[in-house]
């Protein structure tokens, strides 16, 4: 068992379900998606990424792009956030809340990604 | 160069986590905690002004409490992020510092610094390995002669060292193990431009394995060897090192010489090394019976070329038994550094004396007491530590065996030129009346200053000049690569020692020999006549000037001369 493999695991497993869970509910409707659940997934997400920085096999590079696409896509999702609930005059609409969301969804098909990968690497050591 | 940047970005994953970590929860604290507004109603931080009060905090602490005054649960909270913070800074910054600092890291990046400097060498170089005394001296006569060395050694003391000895041009140096191949690979061993390896550890072993690595990586690089048994000599024969040297074996042939053939041991001595003896010396009694003190490998070396010219010799030495010697008539058991051990040995009637033990004091005191029975004798002793040359220089030693200068000579007069060992070879055929007549030239050359010497080719590339007359029919002589270019009448100080053509050699030709396209010359003489004969290979105006005595200038020159003198 290599530690620093399950560690990774925990953490892209964790951006992946934290992710679903601040994606899931109405596109438009900003009470359905929860701030926090969208802050946990931008940390967890960061954390991951910076645990796959200085791995020299080619799925590490892998696995950290995957990752660093899901960190562009949720920095700019809670950038969007903080935009229309303090800047615009608009406030929380629900343009706003779609694109935050879809932005969201992009990242959560990066981690999706990640975390296939990370399946596919652990059943190529097992054989 | 690649391994750097993914070990400082691995060493980088902690501190960063450890940051991530703690923003994280001091941002989600200050939006967790609720505060009051201007007019005390109940307020809570968005993640924007949590993270822009964090940010700030973590690096200033000074901006104030914002957007409103903090309660007091607030302020609780940002005691603990002000500390929690700082130090999650220190931590990440402490850990970049540490890693510059680094020992593995730092050599990591002149490794991979000395790789790229390696890979963008344009000029031939030699590898030599292991900086001791013998390795410094080689280096040092290499870079005077405008060569290449790139310098492996795994004593970072010794590399320090080189950084003082300030020699005229950049070293590239690598502190590692050579016997590695890796790092004889990093050494540019399949680089284009790497002429050979020169191994010149302290240890055999060392050695050995660096030359065998290099001629199964690349056989036609050039291996010089330096070797202290026999037994590695011969290992090092077997798989084709090209040049072995064994100080003792070196110095056993050079003594032997200077007993039998006293000049052409001269010639050998002024081409070799840099001091050369006098010519009286060769008029010197040399023949008779010879006292060995020390019969270690040293003692074994001299013993073998005695015994061959069936001269007599005695030995004097401590431990008979781990040497694994009778005791009898001329093997004496004693240091030598006593009178009477030396009188048993015979020192009143013996020509000459070899102080050849390990020991420096030993040696010294053995020449001194032997001087004093004796004031006639040859002495020769053997120097084992640098530090001591002043002394041995003052005892007024005729021949002194100091075994990293021997190497450090044979490697430099290697490399100078392949043909001086050529040269070298053929003159152990030649009378010694032939020996005699080319010292007596030599010394009318150049006196007292170091014999240098040098070869050119008549190619082309290595003589344009002489190519171009000798191409178009014109009569190219040696006396004329002789002269000097500008002053009329005046010859250069040096002379032609051998002319290699079709792979026959003659030794000493005359100045009236005509030079053919593609043949090699030795020539012998001051270095200061050096560049003024590959000047003359390579100007045609000053070539023309000693050959058919015109005078003439460069190209504009001769064309205006023509146009408007008709001539």
């Amino acid at each position: 068992m290599n530690t620093e493999k399950v560690v990774f695991a925990f953490f892209i497993v964790l951006a992946l379900t934290l992710n679903f869970g601040f994606f899931l509910g109405e596109m438009t409707v900003p009470d359905h998606h929860n701030v926090y659940e969208l802050f946990a997934a931008l940390v967890v997400s960061l954390i991951a990424t910076v645990m796959k920085f200085g791995d020299r096999t080619h799925m590490g590079a892998i696995l950290l792009a995957t990752s660093l696409v899901a960190d562009l896509q949720l920095i700019i999702a809670a950038l969007i956030w903080g935009y229309a609930s303090l800047v615009s005059d608009l406030g929380m609409d629900s343009a706003a809340i779609a694109s935050v969301v879809s932005l969201s969804g992009g990242a959560l098909l990066a981690n999706l990604l990640s975390a296939v990968l990370l399946a596919i690497e652990t059943v190529m050591i097992r054989r | 160069m690649n391994y750097v940047a993914f070990l400082i970005l691995r060493r980088l994953r902690t501190p960063l986590i450890a940051l991530i970590t703690i923003y994280s929860i001091l941002i989600l604290g200050y939006v967790l905690i609720p505060g009051q507004d201007a007019e005390g109603n109940v307020y809570r931080m968005s993640f924007f002004h949590a993270f822009y009060f964090v940010s700030f905090m973590g690096s200033t602490i000074g901006f104030g409490e914002l957007p409103y005054e903090f309660t007091t649960a607030q302020r609780f909270w940002t005691l603990i992020a002000i500390y929690s913070s700082v130090i999650a800074w220190i931590y990440s910054i402490g850990a970049v510092v540490a890693i510059l600092r680094d020992e593995t890291f730092l050599r990591l990046l002149q490794r991979g610094s000395f790789r790229i400097r390696i890979s963008r060498q344009k000029d031939p170089f030699y590898i030599v390995c292991g900086y001791g005394l013998t390795g410094r001296s080689v280096v040092e006569k290499m870079i005077n002669r405008g060569m290449h060395c790139v310098v492996v050694d795994n004593e970072p003391t010794r590399l320090e060292a080189m950084e003082l000895d300030s020699l005229p041009f950049d070293v590239l140096a690598l502190c590692a193990n050579a016997s590695d191949p890796d790092v004889l690979n990093d050494a540019g061993i399949e680089h284009p431009c790497c002429v050979g390896v020169v191994c010149l550890t302290n240890d055999d072993h060392v050695n050995l394995s660096i030359a065998i690595t290099s001629k199964l990586l690349r056989p036609d690089r050039v291996v010089i060897s330096r070797v202290a048994t026999q037994d590695y000599a011969k290992n090092l024969a077997s798989f084709g090192t090209d040049h072995i040297l064994d100080p003792f074996e070196i110095f056993a042939d050079y003594l032997e010489s200077a007993i039998h053939q006293p000049y052409r041991h001269l010639i050998y001595d002024w081409l070799i090394s840099p001091t050369h003896r006098e010519v009286a010396s060769a008029y010197t009694q040399k023949q008779g019976m010879w006292i060995i003190c020390g019969y270690g490998r040293f003692g074994k070396a001299l013993k073998k070329r005695f015994d061959t010219h069936d001269m007599p010799v005695t030995i004097v030495e401590p431990n008979l038994v781990l040497r694994q010697l009778a005791k009898a008539d001329n093997v004496i058991e004693g240091v030598g550094t006593e009178a009477d051990t030396l009188v048993e040995a015979g020192v009143n009637k013996a020509v000459g004396l070899i102080a050849g033990t390990a020991d420096d004091a030993n040696n010294l005191s053995i020449v001194m007491t032997a001087r004093e029975l004796n004031p006639s004798l040859v002495m020769v002793a053997r120097q084992n530590h640098r530090l001591n040359s002043g002394v041995f220089g003052a005892a007024g030693i005729d021949m002194l065996m100091d075994p990293s200068n021997i190497v450090s000579n044979h490697i430099t007069a290697l490399l100078k030129t392949p043909l001086l060992i050529e040269f070298l070879d053929a003159a152990a055929l030649e009378q010694e009346a032939w020996s005699q007549a080319l010292i007596e030239r030599m010394e009318g050359i150049v006196g007292d200053i170091e014999l240098d010497s040098w070869s050119v080719e008549i190619t082309q590339q290595g003589a344009l000049a002489i190519y171009n007359e000798l191409r178009v029919g014109h009569e190219v002589r040696i006396e004329h690569l002789m002269m000097h270019p500008f002053e009329q009448n005046r010859y250069l100080q040096c002379l032609p020692l051998l002319i290699k053509r079709d792979g026959k050699l003659m030794m000493t030709p005359d100045g009236q020999h005509a030079l053919r396209i593609g043949d090699q010359i030795l020539f012998g003489g001051l270095s200061r006549a050096k560049p003024w004969v590959y000047w003359l290979l390579d100007s045609e105006t000053s070539l023309r000037y000693v050959v058919f005595g015109e005078q003439g200038g460069g190209y504009v020159w001769k064309k205006w001369f023509r146009q408007y003198l008709g001539r």
